[in-house]
């Protein structure tokens, strides 16, 4: 994996604002980019770019919650910091319930908008970590032939091999040899790797990072 | 009814003219072939006979005239032979029956029997007579040797050959001679118009005396004084008390006053204008207030009379005037409303910069610090800017919950319920409005969590849009607004659409449309879409407009439907 610069996109309609979020975010040397609607951002988006949105959730055309919506659908979508502009806590449950990672009320201080940044940009950078591994897995999953995979799951469920012999009308001899093989391709190293990787595929939340 | 008055008279006049000729006299009797022409020649011409002579002339004459000019029918019956008064009772009205026959007539009883004049007539038996005297005139003749013929006065109804009927009202009586009676005299009223007035008169009584019984409206009678002689049901019902706890009360202690005019102006005024309508207010016997529309006439005869009508009209009132205090209620909204969207606005425009300030600010003070800089005034004074714009944003933010805080409003509440009540109190559907309204409300889900008098205030922005936006248009139907209510497309809420048959809205109009003080009307504010939106957006709920296929604009909106519908 290449990591990428992580990028901080700041979608507001308000100029003034749009440019004083990117000149205060660029003072702890993050790198900003800025977009006056969220059609526009959408035309420029790249899934491949780690980093966060900062989104003022009021806007015309397309509003930030729709914005969210389209996002919601992609499993590398940045997470999304909403700036609520009126307070009020409706929007800001409509917010949360649409995916936001977290909201913002305006006022707020720079202490408080660079905190929740830098939440996002780490919380990002674990969930594209997370995402890449278990993208990595599968793609070594599906090198494993049919009988491989029945092995595969048998192991990580605690059998032993005479026991999957048994199941699988197969010697013991011929179980072993599947079994060095799931553990070749799927480059674990020890059984513990193995379960961990398993347990990455059950995974039916969203991905988790195991070290 | 002129011959008896105007006959006797010309001819006194006659008479008064030509005294010096002794034929005079006889002339008027000559014209009417009662004497002969040359009589008076016969008798010796003493002055003092002839004065005689002529006096009983004249007399003779004023008699005949009377009777035959008479409207009645004026007749005598005799017999061959006069009937002897010692016979009995009975005996001798049998011989009136039977030998009975007309002696003298006038030519109105001749046209009632049919025959063309008295002379025909004179000689006909009793039963050559139609009806009553034909056919054995009943116990006529027995009453009248009963009372030895003093005059009997009886009523008579008498079949016609043409089948209708008569009503005469007769009298008869007898001139009696030393032990005989000579003759009877009879005279005959018709009084068959009289019966019918009197029944037709009788038949409108009982049908007024019906109509009002039977009347919703309270009715009474009042006498000049204002006394109330009589009233119906209805009457005792409005003014909750029985019927003899109202007669004699006096209607100026029941009608309550709205104004300094007194009762007694108005009762003068009846007098001349006969009649009155109008509004009132009656104290009742039951010691509730009711707001009643009169109707007053007042008849000047026996002794005048006041005929009153009374409506109770109490819920209509207070129906209209729960109606008018919703209104001024929602106009004194619509107007906090439009103030709260102003500073709401003024506060979303000030804050945006406000915001940036702050960034900025607070930017410069971490680059210095980042890079060193070491000067604490310079410092101070940019962590200064910071403060101040934050402290400005805090100020504006306390004007704007203030703005805002009737938001306590929010109940759970009946969606199909609050556009009803909107499109009524609109009078939208009211008499003389061409506009159509549809209602096509969904009746699940039904219930939302909202201020009803905010959601009102957006349908009646959005619906008076829809009206303005037709207004002026000559559609070949007349305008129509569709509401509709249904499930939104989003999950746990209910979507309102506001659909218009009017020309649309211009692209280029159609991001501005929910700015504040964006208006295509000449003298609108444009506050009533952006009002609209932000108590929309206040309730979690979302507006937007989208074309209807007609072409007409089709409003939007949201609203949440309660946790609790959501769980079920």
């Amino acid at each position: 994996m290449t990591p990428e610069r992580p990028t901080v996109f700041v979608v507001d309609d308000d100029p003034a604002m749009r440019d004083s979020l990117a000149f205060l975010i660029g003072t702890v040397g993050l790198h900003v980019e800025h977009y006056a609607s969220a059609e526009e951002f959408l035309a420029a988006y790249d899934s491949r770019v780690p980093g966060c949105i900062v989104l003022d959730v009021r806007m015309p055309g397309l509003s930030g919650l729709e914005l969210m919506e389209h996002l919601q659908r992609d499993r590398f979508a940045p997470p999304v910091v909403l700036i609520t502009g009126h307070g009020d806590i409706p929007m800001s449950v409509r917010a949360l319930k649409a995916g936001a990672f977290d909201f913002i009320e305006k006022p707020f201080s720079d202490q408080e908008l660079l905190e929740r940044i830098q939440q996002a940009l780490q919380h990002d950078e674990g969930s594209r970590r997370a995402a890449y591994t278990r993208t990595e897995i599968e793609r070594r999953q599906r090198r494993l032939t049919p009988r491989e995979n029945q092995v595969f799951e048998a192991v990580v469920a605690g059998k032993a091999n005479k026991v999957i012999a048994d199941e699988l009308s197969l010697s013991q001899k011929t179980v072993e040899v599947h079994r060095a093989h799931v553990m070749e391709k799927m480059r674990a190293e020890s059984f513990a790797d193995l379960v961990k990787m398993a347990v990455v595929l059950d995974a039916t939340g969203p991905p988790q990072s195991i070290e | 009814m002129e011959g008896p008055v105007a006959g006797p008279g010309s001819s006194a006049q006659g008479v008064g003219a030509s005294s010096a000729s002794a034929d005079d006299p006889s002339q008027p009797l000559a014209a009417h072939g009662l004497a002969p022409a040359d009589s008076a020649s016969h008798w010796p011409a003493s002055q003092e006979f002839d004065l005689l002579t002529r006096r009983l002339r004249e007399s003779e004459e004023r008699y005949r005239m009377f009777v035959e000019h008479a409207v009645d029918a004026i007749w005598c019956i005799e017999t061959p032979v006069p009937i002897d008064l010692t016979l009995a009772d009975e005996e001798q009205a049998r011989r009136w029956r039977r030998f009975g026959r007309v002696a003298e007539c006038n030519d109105a009883f001749a046209r009632r029997v049919g025959a063309a004049s008295a002379a025909e007539v004179r000689g006909w038996p009793l039963r050559r007579l139609h009806g009553y005297w034909a056919s054995a005139p009943g116990d006529a003749f027995d009453r009248l040797a009963e009372s030895r013929y003093s005059p009997q006065d009886r009523a008579v109804l008498e079949a016609l050959p043409d089948g209708r009927q008569r009503h005469l009202r007769v009298s008869l009586f007898g001139v009696l001679g030393p032990d005989a009676v000579q003759r009877v005299w009879i005279v005959e009223h018709d009084i068959t118009r009289q019966v019918l007035e009197d029944k037709e008169l009788r038949e409108s009584r009982d049908l007024y005396e019906a109509v009002i019984r039977t009347a919703l409206d309270g009715i009474c009678v009042l006498d000049d004084r204002l006394h109330i002689l009589d009233c119906n049901a209805a009457l005792e019902q409005l003014l909750g008390g029985p019927r003899h706890r109202i007669l004699g009360l006096d209607a100026r202690e029941l009608v309550v006053l709205t104004s300094s005019e007194t009762l007694d102006g108005y009762i003068d005024a009846l007098r001349i204008t006969r009649g009155w309508r109008g509004r009132g207010r009656l104290q009742c016997l039951d010691g509730v207030l009711r707001d009643v529309e009169l109707s007053v006439r007042h008849t000047p005869t026996s002794g005048g009379r006041f005929y009153c009508f009374a409506q109770d009209v109490t819920q209509e009132v207070a129906t209209r005037e729960a109606e008018r205090r919703r209104e001024d209620q929602l106009a004194h909204i619509s107007r906090l409303s439009t103030l709260g969207e102003m500073v709401s606005g003024i506060a979303h425009e000030l804050n945006q910069p406000l915001a940036a300030i702050v960034n900025y600010a607070t930017g410069v003070a971490r680059r210095l610090r980042g890079r060193g800089e070491s000067d604490e005034e310079l410092l101070r004074a940019i962590d200064q800017v910071a403060n101040q714009a934050q402290r400005a944003g805090g100020i504006i933010q306390r004007m704007r919950s203030f703005a805002h805080k009737g938001d306590g409003g929010v109940v759970r509440c009946s969606l199909n319920k609050i556009v009803e009540e909107t499109v009524g109190f609109l009078g939208l559907a009211g008499p003389g409005r061409r506009m159509q309204v549809q209602l096509a409300l969904d009746a699940e889900p039904d219930a939302v969590l909202a201020d009803p008098i905010l959601v009102q205030q957006v349908l009646v922005n959005l619906i008076r849009n829809a009206e303005d936006a037709m207004e002026g248009l000559h559609l070949e139907r007349s305008p129509r607004i569709v509401l509709r209510t249904a499930a939104a497309v989003e999950q746990g809420f209910v979507e309102v659409q506001i659909e218009d048959d009017g020309p649309g809205l211009a692209p280029e109009d159609l991001p501005r449309i929910f700015t504040p003080f964006f208006t295509t009307k000449p003298s609108g504010l444009g506050l009533g879409l952006s009002i609209s939106a932000s108590i929309v957006q206040s309730h979690g709920g979302r507006l937007w407009v989208t074309s209807a296929p007609a072409g007409g604009a089709c409003f939007c909106f949201t609203l949440p439907v309660p946790f609790t519908n959501l769980l079920a």
